[in-house]
């Protein structure tokens, strides 16, 4: 029956995962129980025996195809979204198509477009509101239920705005910019004046040049820029850089993390109370179990406080500075430079003439659907005809 | 101009960065884990391609779940879950239950694991042994029921501690302890007790059991 129980601790025991009590009663045990010893020398062989398996060497190539499944993951997610939206596109497009023939039928003027703010980025999806929140929001008027649902509240207008106003805003702001310059030194120069002026750095540079052609054409420099500037120079910082090229691509968004900074800072100074707390406690303790088990307690509020704190230093950083990352690339001259009118010319009429062909299809689809009853008549007449005619001939 | 060197920085800014959809940096991260997650899947799996398979699955499904990712626990445990999870799902559905009782004799696998143990013969003895008992690890392994053989994998070849191991396996440390102490007893049964030579080879490498 001892035995047992001092095997259930053979495991724990060769990984020196057990304490220094348990330890000390397996020795004891093992010196005078020839059995268990006998059972955890065995124990230990197997142990052995799996962690001296030499390490199999990773499959050539395998890093690589990795990759190539990962980028084209990353390049996914807009079409996922585009795809998880079909359904609801159409069922869309359909109502609209329906109250559209309603109010032309009707004679009614379309209504005006109301006023939809030009961008909803600085929505709050990913606002946390935790219980320790609650020491927050008793400092605000708005009641409780208002502050739970900040995204609603937003949507139905009920003022988070003037809420948080109170409190200073936090929000982090990412652009991604791609352009198209003639020069990519030159521009790479003139990104980092601006960035410097504002008072913001270069956090990450990488480029690469295009492997020159056979007729020393190409030679092309591309490359990927993450600047940090101070949020309040953030729009004019990206307006700038924006104008040194052709813009090809440009995303802002932004995350208002407002609430849970705030959220943040109320649990911390929570747990910072009960530190102190902790601490008188730790003073008056008298025995040595007491004083083991405050400690203990005091080591997890402290990991707690520092983990508060490690989430603050962030956001800090990241909402007091903005992130904006630029793509660079050199424009190509064009290819085939021969006789571009021509090109183009070919290349309209080769498409009108696609655009032809489909728009006759469509007609012709259209036409055999129109037809379709009387063809069907017709052609009922004419089976009708040929059997007549066979057996008349018969 | 901070030119950064992505070798240089921790997996956790690397993870930072990938989480913004800079895929060099979940590069990094597939080279600084390739090895411990294709050897995980591979002796999860049995078979070298299935574990590549798995391996790369495991990626690929970590880069689509890595928003997910908050930073709790450690990166690599986290990417242990994962791989774990791609394995054991992966099990499941071809319906391969290893599962071996331990009160049943084990009449047919022991048989099969005497009989694939090659003969000594020839070659330097040493290699011989060694890859024989490699074999016969290998094998054992892949009849333990498959959540016993990861815990031993994660902690016998990964070298997680008892604390990864239950974040990774998603259990309490209670759980974690008694399921490696089941898993290595029925290794242990599987080991010793089969040919001679396998005991042989077990002999050769004992080192007197406690550290
Ligand atoms: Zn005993």
């Amino acid at each position: 029956m001892k035995c047992r129980d001092i095997r259930e601790m053979f495991s724990p025991y060769l990984d020196d995962e057990l304490s220094q009590e348990e330890r000390a009663r397996v020795e004891e045990h093992v010196r005078a129980c020839d059995k268990c010893a006998e059972e955890l020398r065995a124990l230990g062989s197997v142990v052995d025996m799996v962690r001296g398996m030499p390490p199999a060497p990773v499959p050539q190539g395998f890093r690589s195809r990795v990759m190539r499944a990962v980028e084209k993951e990353a390049r996914a997610p807009i079409r996922k979204v585009l795809r998880g939206y079909r359904g609801l596109a159409a069922i869309a497009a359909a109502l609209l198509l329906v109250v559209g023939a309603y109010l032309t039928v009707a004679g009614l003027p379309f209504p005006a477009a109301q006023g939809i703010p030009e961008s909803a980025h600085v929505g709050s999806g990913e606002v946390a509101v935790g219980d320790a929140g609650e020491a927050m929001y008793s400092k605000v008027a708005a009641p409780e239920e208002e502050l739970a649902e900040p995204a609603d509240m937003q949507m139905a207008g009920l003022g988070v705005e003037d809420v948080l106003d109170l409190y200073e805003r936090k929000v982090i702001r990412n652009a991604f910019l791609r352009l198209e310059v003639e020069d990519f030194d030159e521009s790479y120069r003139r990104i980092i004046t601006i960035v410097k002026g504002v008072g913001g750095y270069v956090q990450q540079s990488t480029f690469r040049t295009d492997e020159p052609g056979p007729e020393g054409q190409g030679g092309y420099k591309s490359g990927r820029l993450v600047l940090r500037v101070p949020s309040e120079f953030f729009e004019s910082a990206v307006e700038e850089i924006g104008s040194l090229g052709e813009l090809r691509d440009r995303e802002i968004t932004g995350q208002d993390v407002t609430m849970e900074y705030y959220d943040l800072e109320a649990r911390k100074r929570n747990a910072e109370r009960q530190e102190q707390r902790l601490l008188e406690i730790l003073a008056q303790a008298k025995t040595v179990n007491e004083i083991l088990q405050v400690e203990r307690e005091l080591a997890r509020v402290r990991g707690e406080i520092e983990v508060y704190e490690g989430r603050l230093r962030y956001l800090n950083n990241v909402t007091t500075l903005s992130t904006i990352t630029v793509e660079l690339s050199e424009a190509r001259e064009e290819e085939e430079p021969a006789s571009p009118g021509l090109w183009d010319r070919m290349t309209v009429a080769f498409r009108d003439s696609i655009r032809a062909m489909l728009d006759l299809a469509g007609r012709a689809l259209v036409f055999l659907a129109a037809a379709a009853p009387v063809l069907l008549i017709l052609a009922a007449l004419w089976l009708a005809y040929r059997r007549f005619r066979g057996r008349a001939g018969a | 101009m901070p030119m950064v060197n992505l070798r240089e920085i921790s997996d956790e800014q690397l993870v930072m960065r990938a989480k913004r959809g800079d895929t060099d940096a979940f590069g990094e991260l597939v080279a600084r884990y390739e090895h411990r997650i294709f050897n995980l899947a591979y002796r999860m799996m049995g078979d070298p391609e299935d574990g590549a398979d798995m391996a790369q699955e495991a990626f690929l499904r970590a880069f689509k779940a890595l928003r997910g990712f908050r930073g709790d626990a450690s990166f690599s445990t986290w990417l242990y879950r994962v791989a774990s999870n791609v394995c054991l799902d992966e099990l499941r559905r071809r319906g391969r239950r290893g599962e071996v009782s331990l009160d049943a004799p084990l009449t047919t696998e022991q048989g099969q694991l005497r009989r694939e143990v090659p003969d000594t013969a020839a070659g330097p003895a040493e290699v011989v042994e060694r890859r024989e008992a490699e074999a016969l690890v290998h094998r054992a392994l892949g009849l333990l029921p498959d959540d016993h053989r990861l815990v031993v994998l994660l902690r016998d070849i990964e070298g997680l501690s008892y604390g990864e191991l239950a974040e990774a396996l998603g259990c309490p440390v209670g759980t974690v302890k008694s399921r490696l102490n089941r898993a290595r007893a029925k290794l242990r049964e599987l080991l010793l007790s089969a040919e001679p030579e396998a005991s042989r080879v077990v002999k050769g490498n004992e080192r007197g059991g406690a550290r």
